[in-house]
């Protein structure tokens, strides 16, 4: 009993923390993607050439993003945990070093073994884009500080605690907790790898079908780390955003079918505009305003969102950028890299999504509210 | 009055701009663009600041092991001083496949990391690759240009690649 309350104490704390981390550099992520999508856009009308300073420009003003992303979840991670920010920050600076990159990327071509004082060894890892090895640098950094700290003479505290703070998260950052952040990484690539491989079609079901319960657990932060990461690193998601398309498009198809048939005057109202807004990505309005009351058309939305998740699934299509899944995320499905089917499917995910729950909820029905509602949107 | 004066001002000279920056005739950039392929026992280039020659090939076993042990030269025609480390990538393939680099048997690994003067040359430096069959191998060695300049346009660089018949080594 115990056990079980702890468990849910630390799950429950552990998305809070990941909330809390990533809530703070949504909006650049976002920015990030769009400008990364008008750079594609550019691109394939021909305004801008691949090989270009134009496109140098533009493809470094999104990209810098999720190049930097490290430097951010130093910042929003520090606050989190109560560390220096400024100390985070330069720690994943010192990480991103140009040289220290070059360093790591040489070393691996030519096979040299890297060492620290000559004997120490560091494992190779890649710092720019990376999520999960920033997070747990300076959450060893939150230790280490106050013990310096609280350690520290008074006359040397504004010398000793950045400098003991830095170099021991720096140094073990580099040789310990960097290559196991690294390692867990590149563990939970191989796994969606994995399954995206053998049976591509899982994760999107999953995520189109289960957003909603994600959401009302407050959980769907937790995923955001892996769609960071593929994103920064492969360049695309193929884990969240399209799952997430389904879901918000399936609450959508639920909302608007609610509207149509409800007998409650401002119900219809209310339904209305949490329809239009989960088109548009937004989902708490529908999700706590209409399909969580009316019960039944959450479970249409789960199974729209699920059919339309597989879709997006065995189409295997991939988001580009980080938008909030919607109809205006679409644009993320457009790549100069990648086939116009890509938006096809994307395309027919979402309105799948749309028709199978509005269907659902039409055919199937649900028990009316019993007053009127109130407006939630607002 | 003379705020919009200035604001017309202002549009009058940035349009003025617009129009010097857009007129003239296109500058003609110098055409650079290295062979994509060279020969052992040659110097060639592979950007404006790098020229390489692959000297000798040779196969080293070791254990279950056979490591192909490059011996090459490099040519700093850079503006500073510098290391291969700055410079270019050497990888090697077989097969399409990527072969993994090793230092063992390389005699002096230091002069992978030496600066050498511009306009020196630094010869006998190593590097090695654990072969995975008797197939070609193709050595690419890319350097640090952003871009080659083909017919007056920027494209994107590309490594030069070197064949190796290992039949003929053994």
């Amino acid at each position: 009993m115990t056990i079980a309350k702890e468990n849910k104490s630390f799950i429950s704390k552990l998305f809070e923390i990941l909330g809390g981390i990533f809530r703070p550099i949504l909006p650049i992520m976002i920015g990030g993607g769009l400008l990364q999508a008008l750079r594609d856009i550019l691109l394939m009308t021909g305004a801008i050439e691949q090989v270009s300073s134009s496109y140098i420009f533009l493809n470094a003003l999104g990209h810098c993003v999720f190049y930097f992303l490290p430097i951010y979840l130093a910042f929003s991670s520090a606050k989190v945990f109560g560390a220096s920010p400024f100390m985070s920050a330069t720690i994943a600076g010192f990480l991103m070093y140009p040289q220290v990159t070059q360093l790591f990327e040489w070393a691996k071509t030519v096979g040299w073994d890297l060492t620290l004082f000559g004997s120490i060894p560091v494992t190779y890892s890649r710092y720019p884009s990376s999520v999960l090895p920033i997070i747990l640098i300076v959450y060893f950094q939150s230790k280490v500080e106050p013990l310096v700290e609280k350690y520290s003479p008074l006359l040397l505290k504004t010398i000793l605690v950045p400098l003991v703070t830095m170099f021991v998260t720096g140094v073990i950052g580099l040789i310990i907790i960097g290559p196991i952040g690294t390692w867990i990484g590149n563990i939970m690539n191989i796994l969606i790898g994995f399954l995206n491989e053998r049976s591509a079609w899982v994760v999107p079901t999953l995520m189109g079908a289960f957003t909603p319960l994600l959401v009302i657990a407050g959980a769907h932060y937790s995923i955001i780390p892996i769609t960071a990461q593929n994103l920064a690193q492969l360049g695309y998601d193929t884990v969240m955003l399209p799952g997430n398309l389904a879901s918000n498009l399936a609450l959508a198809g639920a909302c608007f079918a609610v509207a149509i048939k409800t007998k409650k005057t401002k119900a219809k109202g209310v339904a209305s505009s949490a329809g239009i807004t989960a088109l548009f990505g937004i989902s708490q309005s529908a999700l706590y305003g209409i399909v969580v009351p009316l019960k039944k058309p959450l479970i249409y939305t789960i199974i729209g969102g699920g059919v339309a998740g597989f879709l997006a699934g065995i189409t295997q299509i991939k988001a580009y950028s980080m938008i909030t899944p919607g109809l205006l995320s679409l644009i993320s499905y457009v790549s100069a890299d990648e086939k116009i089917t890509n938006l096809i499917f994307a395309v027919a995910t979402a309105v799948i999504a749309f028709v199978v729950t509005f269907a659902l909820t039409w055919i199937l029905g649900f028990e009316d509210f019993k007053d009127e509602v109130q407006d939630e949107t607002n | 009055m003379n705020k919009r004066l200035l604001k017309l001002v202002l549009l009058l000279a940035f349009s003025i701009l617009m129009l010097v920056g857009c007129s003239g005739q296109a500058k003609e950039y110098e055409s650079f663009a290295p062979n994509p392929t060279a020969k052992v026992g040659e110097f060639f280039e592979i950007d404006s600041f790098n020229l390489i020659k692959i000297n000798t090939t040779e196969i080293v076993e070791k254990g279950n092991d056979k490591i192909l042990v490059i011996n090459y030269s490099w040519r700093n025609e850079g503006t500073k001083a510098d290391t291969t480390f700055d410079n270019f990538k050497i990888t090697a393939s077989q097969g399409g496949a990527a072969l993994e680099p090793t230092l063992e048997h390389v005699k002096d690994i230091k002069k992978l990391v030496v600066p050498v003067d511009v306009g020196s040359t630094l010869d006998d430096i190593e590097q090695g690759f654990i072969l995975e069959s008797d197939d070609l191998v193709y050595l690419s060695i890319l350097g640090s240009d952003l871009a080659f300049m083909v017919d007056n346009k920027p494209i994107n660089p590309y490594p030069v690649k070197v064949e190796i018949d290992l039949k003929k080594l053994q």
